[in-house]
């Protein structure tokens, strides 16, 4: 049941996948704002690194959710799909569809934003690009499973775009801590293990209760 | 246990609990105004200063920052725990209660936030400081907030009732997660625990939980009485509103 | 606490006490007047409403009672 809801949400994203370029872009002009703003100089930036690119991809994930939804609450087929199965298995189906088409490509461009960032600049031996992909690895599915959540409730709001971003972003900062002290701590030669395990428990918490709560909201946003 | 199922159950009628809560009212804001009367008496005047810590006179914010922080963390559970029982058992009156206690919540967590800062300056020297209680507040503030937005965003009443509790719960799952990271984050919060044995001499004890009572039955009897006008707010068009409402007009042309 | 001097000036923290004071009684007054004041609209519109002929009912329910936060 949910492979064919996820083929049909990859199907519907093909037909639309400027709009899923839009946010990646977005991630990389955000990034190659900094040394703009703040300076080229190599090991400022190397500092600022995880912090700047942890921020850009959560708010590039925000940028992506509307289009896996509100198109399919307006022309209706969100409440064919949830007549044709539970809404947990909806849920589910967009949400690995948000991260296999935003997620997952925001962690295969990170080396790129690494390198625009200096992330390592000074080290011979040591490569942090690695330990930047592992914990977005980790971290943006956390990131899809609660910003479903955030989105499936305000859909039939009568404001949208900035509201969701209000809404859960604070429940994002968790994830933002970890995963950017992850980096961090790489950076600074220490073990980063800890924080990875954290952020694999935020995911599993997440896992556990994100589909059915926005499979509820589903529910009450089309009903 | 029959019969106090049954009173949970006249506690859903919009009517039984508007007239309960009208005759509760007046006895409540008695007991706030003793209770809050005696404990500026002691927070301002009979309590004596810290001297342990050096803090002098500015332990006084304490009687009201640590009541509004408590209170800031209980009315976002006890709205969680409203927003469970309106989904769970489809209870009506408890989504007024939760969306009632919203605004004294974002209040209290606001107070809590401003008072901090205000005692932080003379203690620690700064207005503000990136530390768990006062980092966790803040993000408490953002979750009340997006709580009342999400609830005025929508056109029909259930389903902004229904939309805000589920986020209610999910906010309620994220404050320790929060707290705990923000802590993890900044290891340099300041302990400073009432109930540790110890932790606070008897003299303080006094005034704080004086406060601490009084601001308690003042959040109740304010989220009362947003409640009762969330009840007529809800039911305008009931004969019974209509009865409460012109009740004392009628008086008067009779007479 | 001594003397009404020392009440008032808190040894050189009289401003920090009294404003936290006085910001959680401006506050906590606002929320209190606000409620008030929304029940008592509410109570007025439902009265109108009642007292009003039945053709003009379906205008006066169109008012609405703004809601402080």
């Amino acid at each position: 049941m949910i492979s064919t809801l996820l083929k049909r949400e990859l199907k519907v994203a093909r037909r639309n996948w400027i709009g899923l370029a839009i946010p990646l872009l977005f991630f990389i002009i955000v990034v190659s704002l900094f040394p703009f703003a703040v300076s080229p100089e190599a090991l400022m930036l190397q500092k600022l690194a995880p912090g700047v690119i942890w921020v850009a991809a959560l708010l590039s994930m925000l940028l992506s959710l509307e289009q896996f939804y509100r198109s399919d609450y307006q022309d209706g087929s969100l409440e064919q799909l949830l007549l044709m199965s539970s809404p947990t298995s909806v849920a589910i189906s967009k949400i690995f569809a948000h991260w296999l088409l935003t997620g997952l490509p925001l962690v295969i461009l990170s080396p790129l934003l690494g390198l625009l960032m200096q992330i390592n600049y000074g080290f011979e031996h040591i490569n942090h690009t690695w330990v930047l992909m592992l914990s977005l690895m980790l971290g943006t599915p956390t990131l899809c499973l609660l910003g479903a959540v955030g989105m499936s409730l305000t859909l039939a709001a009568n404001r949208n775009g900035l509201l969701v971003s209000i809404l859960i972003i604070p429940l994002y900062v968790p994830v933002l801590i970890f995963g950017a002290s992850t980096v961090t701590a790489s950076l600074e030669s220490l073990r980063y293990n800890g924080e990875l395990a954290i952020l694999g428990a935020f995911l599993m918490i997440a896992i556990v209760f994100a589909p059915f709560a926005s499979g509820r909201a589903l529910k009450i946003s089309v009903g | 246990m029959a019969k106090a199922w049954r009173w949970f159950h006249q506690l859903g009628s919009p009517k039984y609990l508007f007239q309960k809560t009208g005759q509760w009212l007046p006895w409540i804001w008695g007991v706030t105004l003793i209770l809050l009367a005696v404990g500026l008496y002691y927070s301002l005047w009979a309590s004596p200063l810290e001297a342990r810590q050096g803090q002098g006179h500015t332990v006084r914010i304490m009687y009201v920052h640590v009541p509004a922080a408590a209170l800031s963390m209980v009315g976002y559970i006890a709205m969680a725990i409203a927003a469970i029982v309106g989904l769970v058992w489809k209870m009506k009156m408890a989504f007024a209660v939760v969306r009632s206690i919203a605004p004294a919540g974002a209040a209290m967590t606001f107070l809590a936030l401003f008072t901090g800062s205000v005692w932080g300056k003379p203690t620690w020297g700064t207005w503000w400081e990136w530390d768990a209680r006062m980092t966790s507040e803040l993000l408490l503030l953002f979750l009340y907030l997006g709580y009342i937005a999400l609830h005025s965003s929508f056109s029909e009443r259930s389903k902004a009732d229904k939309a805000s509790a589920i986020l209610a719960i999910v906010g309620v799952i994220n404050i320790p997660i929060i707290y705990f990271s923000v802590k993890w984050w900044n290891t340099l919060h300041q302990g400073y625990s009432v109930t540790q044995k110890g932790a606070l001499a008897p003299e303080f004890q006094v005034p704080l939980f004086t406060m601490l009572a009084g601001m308690y039955l003042l959040f109740a009897a304010l989220v009362i009485m947003r409640l009762r006008a969330e009840i007529i707010l809800r039911n305008q068009k009931s004969r019974w509103v209509m009865e409460w409402a012109t009740a004392d007009t009628k008086k008067v042309t009779h007479d | 606490m001594t003397s009404w001097h020392e009440f008032i000036f808190m040894g050189k923290h009289g401003a920090y006490v009294w404003s936290s004071y006085l910001m959680t009684f401006v506050v906590l007054l606002g929320l209190l007047i606000g409620f008030r004041k929304m029940l008592k609209s509410l109570k007025k519109q439902v009265q109108t409403e009642a007292m009003a002929p039945s053709e003009k009912r379906q205008k006066a329910r169109k008012l609405k009672v703004s809601q402080p936060d």
